[in-house]
């Protein structure tokens, strides 16, 4: 078996495409690891004038770019307003775009007052503690638990069929025959998830090095500044109870249902005897899945308070590392539900290998 | 009372005996059934295979050979029956398979996979390394040793296959129709091969619709029809035979009328007449010496080619 998957990463990791993909893998997390530059000037953020605030419409429109006058097209950006106190509406608000606006009003603000010959100082300072803080409305952000569950269903759609597709080629090939013949159907299903996983770890090491090195580079920069105050405009972090307890347990009950979902795929692969019969499968497995994860997106994830169906699914072994991970993250679940989840998919597992085992060579072979 | 009971514990325990004796050192199928849905593909065939013996399974195909094959070495498990070696249920590392169709990883060089595959049989990195060399060079592919099969010719492909079949020194070796795609010269050199491998006490069963080859290096025809084993013959046998084939080229006008053919076939312009010993088949071959319609008459010995022509 050694040999088996010796040869079994040999065949993933040496090669030229290997080599150009991990140097694209570096180059990304360079990119990731700067993400606060790149939006910064691709994407500035323009502010909305409000008709309510026409009286220094003109000044901000003069001191900064980012103001405009018209309220066409404000889908994706804030509106400024005036009702009793400056208000600021809109998405992915950044606190630089905050201050931003309220130091430019309280100029503006300033000079307007200053330039009035009866104006009491008193009446001024009073007006200026009142009006120049912004408050912002409807500062809509991407939910961590959002965050996850696309990363989680990427897991799911780049590993799920890893183990699949080789078997559909080696059975083209006719040199699953070869390997059966030679190894056993034993070392060759061990064999198979043990280089999974192997595979997992070493791209997932190569991945954690690069952005480990990147982000090395980016503290000696700013200490992380941008990249933090990038996070705080786009992510909203207020919900998230998580600690490093959870994050072992999460990441472990990731591990366990890769492997049930690598495993079911596995044997669900097997039945086919070539490659259309496995392409038309994958295709509607794809399908079932991204429709899964739209409807999870545009339920706006269980953020609110799980539902009993919710509550459920996250102990059923093929969906756990959806749900699961989601209401932890939302102090909906603690330790000891990660734990029973594992537990469940584990057991579920062992019974799972145990009974399919002796079937696999059959289902394998099958011609 | 007891003496009846003593007698029989050991005309039981003497049966096994024998059997076991009898299984030593060769490959034994005992009543081997297969049935793929509704479909019986093995009726029960039997028959052994000694150690340094070639052996041929031929029938047309879907007669079940690959299936017999695949049953042999596990990689289908028959419905009913037996297939032991030395007695015992039999190892899946001491065959080499050279499958039908090619199984090869046409992306991975040649050297690297007969390596792989040696070591997955249980040799260590040196010994596979030394074996793949030894046969890579045996088999006249130096300047591919590095190669992808991707980039070989069929031949060549096959050369690697039975390379593979090779690896790991097996004890039984089954090749699936093993001439497929090569010219002459390759299958002088996997005969040459065959025979130094039957010297060493391997046992071969193999497979193939090319008669020739088969009918030089075979020591036993089985022959399948429709999942029975209908001939089983050692070539020993065949030859010892006293029956006679004439073959009687002729210009068209010829009609054979003696009584001395057992069986007469018809080829276009060649009848064979099947006698039942050499002088019959003289004094056939005398009678049509006048005849102006001959243009050749030939005696020679049964092949298995004319025991399948009978059995057909």
């Amino acid at each position: 078996m050694k040999n088996l998957i010796t040869f079994y990463l040999k065949r993933r990791f040496f090669s030229r495409l290997t080599l150009i993909l991990g140097l694209v893998v570096f180059r990304a997390c360079g990119f990731i690891t700067h993400a606060d530059r790149l939006s910064e000037t691709e994407t500035k953020q323009t502010v909305y004038l409000d008709e309510s605030c026409s009286f220094l419409a003109e000044q901000l429109i003069s001191r900064s770019n980012i103001y405009r006058d018209t309220k066409n097209d404000t889908d994706n950006n804030c509106v400024l307003c005036y009702e009793d106190g400056w208000i600021l509406t809109g998405k992915q608000i950044t606190e630089e775009l905050i201050r931003q606006v309220e130091n430019d009003v309280r100029a503006v603000e300033s000079e307007i007052y200053l330039r009035k010959a009866d104006l009491v100082e008193k009446e001024f300072i009073e007006r200026y503690k009142k009006s120049f803080t912004v408050s912002v409305k409807n500062n809509k952000k991407t939910d961590v638990s959002t965050l996850v569950v696309s990363a989680v269903f990427y897991l799911i759609l780049t590993y799920s069929n890893l183990i699949s597709n080789e078997i559909i080629y080696e059975k083209s090939t006719h040199m699953l025959d070869m390997i059966i013949c030679c190894a056993g159907e034993r070392a060759h299903f061990f064999g198979k998830i043990i280089t999974a996983y192997l595979s997992l770890l070493i791209q997932g090491t190569w991945i954690v090095s690069c952005r480990f090195f990147w982000l090395v580079i980016r503290f000696s920069e700013d200490h992380f500044r941008g990249l933090l105050e990038l996070a705080e405009g786009y992510v909203d972090t207020q919900n998230i109870r998580l600690n490093g307890e959870s994050i072992l347990l999460l990441g472990l009950l990731l591990i366990v249902s890769l492997l049930f979902i690598q495993i079911v795929m596995m044997m669900v692969t097997c039945m086919f005897r070539d490659s259309e019969e496995a392409a038309t499968f994958q295709n509607v497995y794809y399908v079932i899945l991204i429709a899964l994860y739209y409807l999870f997106v545009i339920r706006g994830g269980p953020i609110e308070g799980s539902t009993a169906i919710e509550l459920i699914l996250s102990y059923v072994p093929l969906v756990t590392m959806i749900f699961m991970p989601v209401r932890v993250l939302t102090g909906q679940a603690g330790s000891l539900d990660v734990i029973m989840s594992i537990v469940i998919t584990t057991g579920v597992l062992a019974v799972m290998v145990e009974l399919i085992l002796p079937q696999y060579k059959k289902l394998l072979l099958r011609k | 009372m007891e003496n009846i009971s003593f007698s029989v514990f050991l005309r039981i325990i003497q049966q096994l005996l024998t059997i076991k004796y009898q299984e030593i050192n060769m490959l034994a199928v005992r009543d081997v059934q297969k049935s793929y849905g509704n479909k019986t593909v093995l009726k029960g065939i039997s028959f052994t295979a000694p150690k340094g013996q070639i052996i041929s399974l031929l029938g047309n195909n879907g007669s079940g050979k690959t299936t017999t094959f695949r049953c042999i070495m596990g990689l289908s498990d028959c419905d009913k029956g037996s297939i032991r070696y030395n007695g015992r249920p039999i190892e899946r590392k001491r065959f080499g398979y050279l499958p039908e169709e090619r199984s090869l990883f046409y992306d991975v060089p040649v050297f690297t996979q007969l390596k792989l595959l040696g070591q997955l049989k249980g040799a260590d990195s040196e010994e596979a390394s030394l074996t793949a060399d030894y046969w890579i060079t045996r088999m006249k592919i130096e300047e591919y040793r590095n190669q992808i099969p991707l980039r070989m010719s069929k031949g060549n492909q096959q050369k690697v296959q039975l390379i593979i079949c090779l690896m790991g020194k097996p004890d039984i070796l089954i090749l699936d129709e093993p001439w497929t795609g090569l010219d002459q010269n390759n299958i002088g050199i996997f005969r040459d091969v065959l025979t130094e491998l039957k010297t060493k006490n391997k046992i071969i069963l193999l497979s193939s619709h090319q008669y020739q080859p088969v009918q030089e290096i075979c020591d036993r025809y089985l022959y399948l029809k429709n999942g029975e084993l209908v001939i089983n013959e050692t070539k020993a046998h065949l030859l010892e035979m006293p029956q006679r084939i004439v073959e009687i080229e002729h210009d068209g006008r010829f009609i054979y009328q003696g009584k001395e053919a057992v069986r007469t076939t018809v080829h276009g312009r060649i009848v064979k007449l099947w006698v039942s010993n050499d002088e019959t088949a003289w004094a056939v071959m005398e009678k049509t010496r006048n005849d102006s319609s001959v243009i050749s008459a030939r005696k020679r010995k049964l092949t298995i080619n004319d025991l399948i022509e009978v059995s057909k």
